[in-house]
């Protein structure tokens, strides 16, 4: 129980720490200002241009590590993950083709509409990865994440085309949700997405004890009392929302749906109530760390997904490696 | 206790379950039957992991349905055949999760329960479940399950298990025969396993099950007839020999 409250009072004491960093220090390319005594040019720096960044940070990686987590329980499979499942992608995919719509009908797309379309992607996909997953048989861990590659692999191609085919400032959109960036965020942006970030976070705090369950199998989870049918089908809409929030705000970005899930159960155990909230916490503080990194550290800004997948991808080695070796998946 | 009442069930389009009538009362009893005879099927349908087509079962005044499942799950426990796990839970977090009480209960639990002792799973309380070996992980889902018919606050009035001997040694074996058997005289057990010469020993009552219909009920497992073990267990007539305390036993098992 000590070493709990120990371990949640270091998570918490770096996710302050984190925001002061990456609001008031500029790394190697960028300036230091000092919290004290801010000049008008300062708190402009300071609010209007690193604040919407951070909070954007601190939510896109909350519902990013929530997401991650619950896709990994929800399909039994350590490996799940928004970005890896082509839920994120799809996602993305029909912002894009909302913004041209919108655009060809000159209609206003607003935060409301943005996040309509990234969410009808997120269902979109994770409908499709279940019937893919259901036709090879039995929603076994290889085949759901398979299916997954699948459609990631069918959605880079068509985004291929739609970049082939497009204009130069047509490329910038696609760059900027297809790598991830929070550049243009905004207060709005931010305040209507994180009110269904926290209505999906609370949802899935309420249901812990359940997924709790769920750890022992599907079986073993409705002899102790829980619907799993039912369990299932709400939470991967939850889920499906978060990764869709954490798409509308900031395009693609990969693996800390992974990163963050793991490195939090190996912490912190599994009992979802502990979780869920360190999850938001750590969740956050790895995505402003990652903000602060792509925005500091070489003179020109580097897209968020180049940061996260070098960070990611020998992450993503080392669980193969941990959960499936010798295992043949 | 239990009682099953006109019960069907299509397994497959071969294979059904058909006119299973039972009343249990406390006690061990022993659910044997050839591979393939329905045993898993049947104790699926009592725990209510799986609809009957029709017939009813009762669980201590409980009826067995899906809309009954979180009020089942505090009357009765069962031991699954096969367990799976993904995540690296340990058992004492398994334990936690499934017997929802406070860290302080399960702590004491830990230290104080005959389950956990009688089962050594005190070395084991901190080790991870996927990295158990197979009769390590056996133990640890048997005392979930164990631990739930001693439940402080509401234990289980019914004990189902299916294969729980699978992986044991022969010391845990013993154990667990024991201890079912001082359990047996509060609470409906029902064990479905291969283990005829444990059956054919013990004087408990037993349910021998064939082609998805009762075949026999017997109050006392001794009174197993020959012809039953030559037709139903298909064993060959020489492999049955008499003890001298008159007690049919199988040789070579």
């Amino acid at each position: 129980m000590t070493i709990n409250v120990q371990r949640i009072s270091i998570a918490i004491t770096s996710l302050i720490f984190a925001l002061i960093v990456a609001l008031y220090f500029g790394g190697i390319s960028s300036t230091n200002i000092s919290p004290f005594n801010l000049s008008q040019i300062e708190s402009v720096i300071v609010y209007e241009l690193r604040l919407p960044k951070i909070l954007t940070a601190v939510l896109v990686g909350a519902c990013l590590a929530l997401s991650g987590h619950l896709f990994q329980i929800l399909l039994s499979n350590p490996l799940a993950e928004p970005g890896l499942l082509g839920v994120s992608s799809l996602s993305s995919l029909f912002i894009i083709l909302g913004a041209a719509l919108f655009g060809y009908f000159n209609i206003r797309y607003d935060v409301f509409f943005l996040v309509l379309c990234s969410a009808l992607g997120a269902f979109i996909a994770v409908a499709i990865i279940f019937k893919l997953a259901k036709g090879l048989g039995q929603y076994s861990s290889a085949a759901l994440i398979l299916s997954g590659i699948s459609l990631t692999t069918l959605i880079s191609a068509l985004t291929s085309w739609l970049i082939f085919y497009s204009e130069n400032e047509q490329l910038r959109t696609f760059n900027l949700w297809m790598l991830g960036s929070f550049e243009h965020v905004t207060y709005a942006q931010i305040i209507f997405i994180s009110v269904i970030a926290i209505v999906c976070s609370v949802v899935a705090i309420y249901k812990s004890s359940d997924l709790n369950l769920l750890y022992l199998g599907d079986q073993n989870a409705s002899l102790y009392g829980v619907k799993v049918n039912m369990l299932r089908k709400y939470m991967l809409v939850v889920a499906s929302a978060l990764a869709a929030c954490a798409v509308a705000l900031g395009g693609v970005i990969a693996f800390i749906g992974l990163l963050v899930p793991h490195a939090t159960r190996m912490k912190f155990g599994h009992d979802n109530k502990l979780i869920l909230p360190m999850l938001i916490i750590n969740g956050a503080t790895c995505m402003i760390i990652i903000e602060w990194i792509s925005r500091t550290a070489m003179s020109l800004q580097l897209p968020l997904g180049l940061v996260t997948a070098t960070i990611g991808g020998p992450f993503f080695l080392l669980i193969l490696f941990k959960h499936f070796k010798n295992q043949g998946l | 206790m239990i009682t099953v009442s006109n019960l069907n069930y299509s397994v497959s389009k071969n294979f059904k379950l058909s006119d299973i009538n039972l009343a249990i009362n406390p006690g061990v009893h022993h659910l044997l039957g050839p591979n393939g005879a329905g045993k898993t099927s049947f104790l699926n349908l009592i725990s209510g992991l799986i609809e009957a087509d029709t017939g009813e079962i009762f669980i201590k005044n409980v009826e067995v349905n899906p809309l009954n499942l979180k009020h089942l799950s505090k009357v009765r426990a069962y031991l699954l055949q096969n367990q799976s796990a993904h995540f690296s839970l340990t058992v004492k977090a398994m334990l936690t999760i499934t017997l929802s009480l406070s860290d302080q209960d399960i702590d004491n639990l830990c230290h104080n329960s005959r389950v956990i002792k009688g089962l050594d799973l005190e070395p084991l309380l901190d080790r991870v479940i996927t990295g158990l070996s197979g009769g390590e992980t056996q133990r640890a889902h048997l005392a979930r399950v164990l631990l739930h018919c001693e439940h402080q606050n509401n234990p289980a009035e019914c004990l189902l298990l299916d294969e729980p001997f699978t992986g044991l040694d022969v010391a845990h074996k013993l154990w667990l025969n024991q201890f079912l058997a001082s359990l047996g005289k509060k609470i409906a057990i029902i064990i479905s396993h291969h283990e005829l010469n444990l059956a054919l020993n013990l004087a408990q009552p037993c349910i021998i099950i064939n082609n998805g219909r009762i075949h026999s009920v017997l109050k006392d497992s001794r009174d197993i007839k020959i012809t039953t073990l030559l037709d139903v267990f298909k064993l060959p007539k020489q492999s049955l020999v008499e003890t001298n305390e008159g007690i049919l036993q199988i040789i070579g098992i």
